[in-house]
């Protein structure tokens, strides 16, 4: 019976205690509330770090910042990039413009306006390659090393999945006009881009890079076979394969495909005398050297074997060459940039003369070369009706063309592409003829 | 004391044309039932919301505060999120109606409207001020306690015809415990019977008005009233005696097979309890609609009248449902066998001992 009345009690002192604590958390609520209303309100941001001395390690999860007017559009960040999520469209004012793009913070005059720098954060994938290659230091994860630059983010959460496209540069229509852009504002509101005399615009030259030589094939009559016959002679050339057993390889597709005639041999007979190449497969490294770095080569930085070392004397090189800066003067300022790394040796010393002495002879010679393989339109691939064909064929057109093939190869390419995916119709095979008809 | 419908059927009948009486009995009986549902129904909103809030602030937390009415919120305090229940309201009415395949349909279809049916006739017992009553019977508690025990008739009904075993586990659980907890329940309230001689609330309330109130009437009542409180809590099923419901054992017991329209009624229906057991309290033991300056001697005569009457009732009866929804998130759910053990045991025991001693206190004073 002690025992009952000793429960009760103890049970009553229980639940008044209890009624205490939780009337207390009630009253108290607005000191005691740790709820944080998390879109309305933030907790402070603090500087992300893994736990160890690695400062560098700090900008690995942050976001991509750019500071627009430090950015000469040189697009390199944009070709570093693997997935592709950067977009740069610049304006070069023609010769002779008035336009002043303004000088960046590190004192170099930029030579163009960037009428676009987006980047998609949704593709974005945080790998900092980009950051690396930008002569300006301009685009660069904000926080951590570059926290002076521009403050950590919170999140980058935004409402809208298209905010997080990130518009850097917005000059006004005004700007771009009177940079010369007429052009490229008319693209890109869609309208049709005047005509104009290719007067002001270089005439581009041709292409130094070897082509395969088709004439031969193309002799052939029956479109089917033509292209089969394109195919293997492609590939028997690749391989570096002599004339005649080129012939011979073309001759055994066919064969195989059912599709040889006797008409054919006087072809073939062609094909085993003809040249494989329009121009011999002679000195690539000629081609190599960029023409924009004043005749100078920067490989002979190679010659560096450390590292650092070398990374510090290409970037200094180039950045000099930017500034058109003459052979001496380049390898001056590659001089001071490794010295301020302490890095300078008598290596260091050897290389820069040997860089001097082979530059000082070529003079700067200025062009605009290209490769002649872009000059397709994949616009005319938007004639295919079906999505599913249509996204096919440009993938592989990309493809491609970024493999530097010529227009008639790519078109054969496609072609084939489709019809191993049972997709190609006759109306289609017209659509991606027209692709070469078209340059 | 005459209840609204004697006072409506003066107002529209006249007593020569037995047709119109009918008639105008249907209309008093309409419009009383209406103004009942939407004391349940409004009842159900506010209380969900003050519920959640409560518990937010016992907890640390802030509640709900994004939804506002018409755009207005209330800011970071207690109406941040005013609209929230309205919009759980609309969410619960339209969502789809789902009966499980092998339920006994017409049973499942049935059981939420006698759980309604239960809470609905007990209000109509239920003073909500001097007057003003749907129906002021001079059995009044009894009739109250006796109506709202139909609603276990319901839960049973719910549980079996869900065909789950949860159901029947939380039905078979809340059957026993609301036929026990009656006990205590009736026991304490017939403490005041025996003092006041009635059963009537509005006598009650004016033996009330007349000596003290209840609560402090001598310490066998204090007793009784704080029995009927902690039975009160486990008549609505209200944690810490949620055993029917046990989210953490019987997924939600008894109502484990019902969603929208449905279980919106259980819903209402188990904020209705707290409701008349708040009333119920705060009439047979603070007073009614005595205002609580009267303790202290103090009268004005413009605090008196039905409409301050059915402030103070209110007041007290909210109060109650603070200190229901205080229990709630204060204390753990119990045991099956401590439920019982509390009831049977503890509660009445001490409620029939209370009988006695009050009996012998009335002999005495």
């Amino acid at each position: 019976m002690g025992e009952y009345f000793k429960n009760i009690y103890s049970g009553l002192q229980s639940f008044v205690a209890g009624l205490q604590l939780s009337l207390h958390h009630y009253h108290s609520r607005k000191k005691l509330v740790a709820t944080l209303q998390y879109p309305h309100e933030k907790w402070p941001v603090e500087e992300r770090h893994i736990g160890f001395d690695l400062q560098d390690y700090n900008v690995v999860r942050s976001r991509l910042h750019v500071d627009i007017n430090d950015c000469i559009g040189c697009n390199q960040c944009m070709r570093a990039c693997p997935v592709d999520c950067i977009k740069i469209e610049s304006v070069k004012p023609p010769k002779g413009s008035e336009f002043d793009p303004g000088t960046t913070s590190n004192g170099t005059q930029k030579r163009m306006l960037v009428a676009r720098f987006d980047i998609d954060l949704t593709e974005c994938m945080f790998c900092n390659l980009c950051t690396y290659p930008c002569p300006e230091d301009c685009i660069y994860m904000v926080g951590g090393p570059n926290s002076a630059k521009h403050q950590i983010e919170y999140e980058y959460s935004q409402r809208d999945r298209k905010d997080l496209i990130f518009h850097f540069a917005n000059p006004p229509e005004e700007e771009i006009l009177a940079a010369g852009g007429a052009d490229y504002l008319a693209k890109k509101k869609g309208l049709p881009v005047p005509e104009k005399p290719a007067a002001g615009v270089a005439a581009k030259p041709k292409s130094t890079e070897p082509k395969i030589n088709y004439t031969p094939v193309n002799a052939i009559t029956d479109r089917m076979t033509r292209s089969l016959a394109k195919k293997a002679f492609t590939a028997a050339v690749r391989a570096g394969k002599t004339p005649s057993e080129t012939a011979a390889s073309v001759k055994q597709a066919l064969e195989e495909a059912g599709k040889y005639t006797s008409e054919l041999d006087a072809v073939m007979e062609s094909i085993g005398k003809a040249d494989l190449m329009t121009q011999a497969v002679q000195a690539p490294e000629t081609k190599l050297t960029k023409p924009d770095q004043g005749g100078l080569d920067i490989k002979l930085l190679n010659d560096l074997t450390d590292r650092m070392t070398r990374s510090i004397a290409k970037k200094a090189f180039m950045a000099a060459v930017r500034e058109g800066k003459d052979a001496r003067a380049v390898a001056d300022s590659i001089q001071s940039a490794l010295q301020a790394a302490n890095k300078f040796s008598d290596e260091v010393k050897s290389v820069l003369a040997k860089l001097q002495s082979a530059g000082g002879a070529s003079a700067a010679t200025e062009s605009d070369q290209k490769p002649a393989s872009v000059a397709l339109n994949i616009k005319v691939l938007n004639g295919i009706s079906d999505k599913m064909t249509r996204g096919l064929a440009k993938k592989t057109f990309m493809a491609a063309r970024r493999e530097g093939k010529i227009p008639a190869e790519i078109v054969t390419e496609v072609k084939q592409t489709l019809e191993d995916a049972g997709k190609l119709t006759p109306e289609y095979a017209k659509i991606i003829d027209s692709l070469q008809e078209g340059t | 004391m005459t209840s609204v419908i004697d006072s409506m059927l003066k107002l529209f009948g006249s007593p020569q044309a037995a047709g119109s009486s009918a008639v105008s009995l249907i209309v008093a009986v309409v419009i009383a039932g209406l103004v009942v549902f939407t004391i349940m129904a409004v009842m159900a909103i506010v209380a969900v919301y003050f519920e959640r809030k409560v518990s937010a602030f016992m907890q640390d937390r802030i509640g709900p505060m994004e939804v506002g009415i018409f755009g207005f919120k209330g800011g970071k305090q207690f109406w941040g999120g005013i609209g929230q229940t309205l919009a759980d309201t609309v969410k619960l009415l339209v969502k789809e109606d789902i009966l499980p395949k092998e339920a006994d349909k017409k049973l499942m279809i049935m059981a939420p409207f006698i759980i309604f049916i239960a809470s609905f006739l007990t209000f109509i017992g239920v003073p909500l001020s001097e007057n003003l009553v749907v129906s002021d019977f001079n059995i009044g508690i009894f009739y109250v306690m006796a109506a709202g025990s139909i609603g276990v008739i319901g839960i049973i009904l719910a549980g079996w015809s869900s065909n789950n075993k949860w159901s029947l586990y939380g039905a078979l659980r809340s059957a026993a415990q609301i036929i026990s907890y009656e006990i205590p329940i009736g026991l304490s309230l017939m403490l005041v019977v025996i003092v006041a001689g009635s059963l009537n609330f509005g006598d009650i309330v004016a033996w009330q008005a007349e000596h003290r109130w209840f609560f402090i009437h001598s310490p066998f009542a204090f007793v009784a009233f704080i029995i009927y409180v902690i039975a009160g809590v486990a008549e609505t099923n209200r944690t810490p005696f949620d055993i029917p419901e046990a989210e953490s054992e019987l997924v939600a017991g008894w109502m484990t097979e019902y969603s929208g329209f449905r279980w919106s009624i259980f819903f209402m229906s188990e904020y209705a309890n707290v409701l008349i057991i708040s009333i119920i309290a705060s009439v047979v033991f603070l007073g009614g609609w005595l205002s609580p300056l009267a303790i202290f001697g103090v009268h004005f005569t413009w605090l008196e009248g039905p409409l301050w009457g059915l402030f103070w009732i209110f007041s007290k009866a909210v109060f109650f449902v603070f200190v229901m929804m205080w229990f709630r998130w204060t204390f753990p759910r119990l045991r099956v066998d401590q439920l019982m053990y509390f009831c049977w045991k503890v509660l009445i025991p001490f409620a029939l001992a209370n009988i006695i001693f009050i009996s012998v206190w009335e002999l005495i004073f």
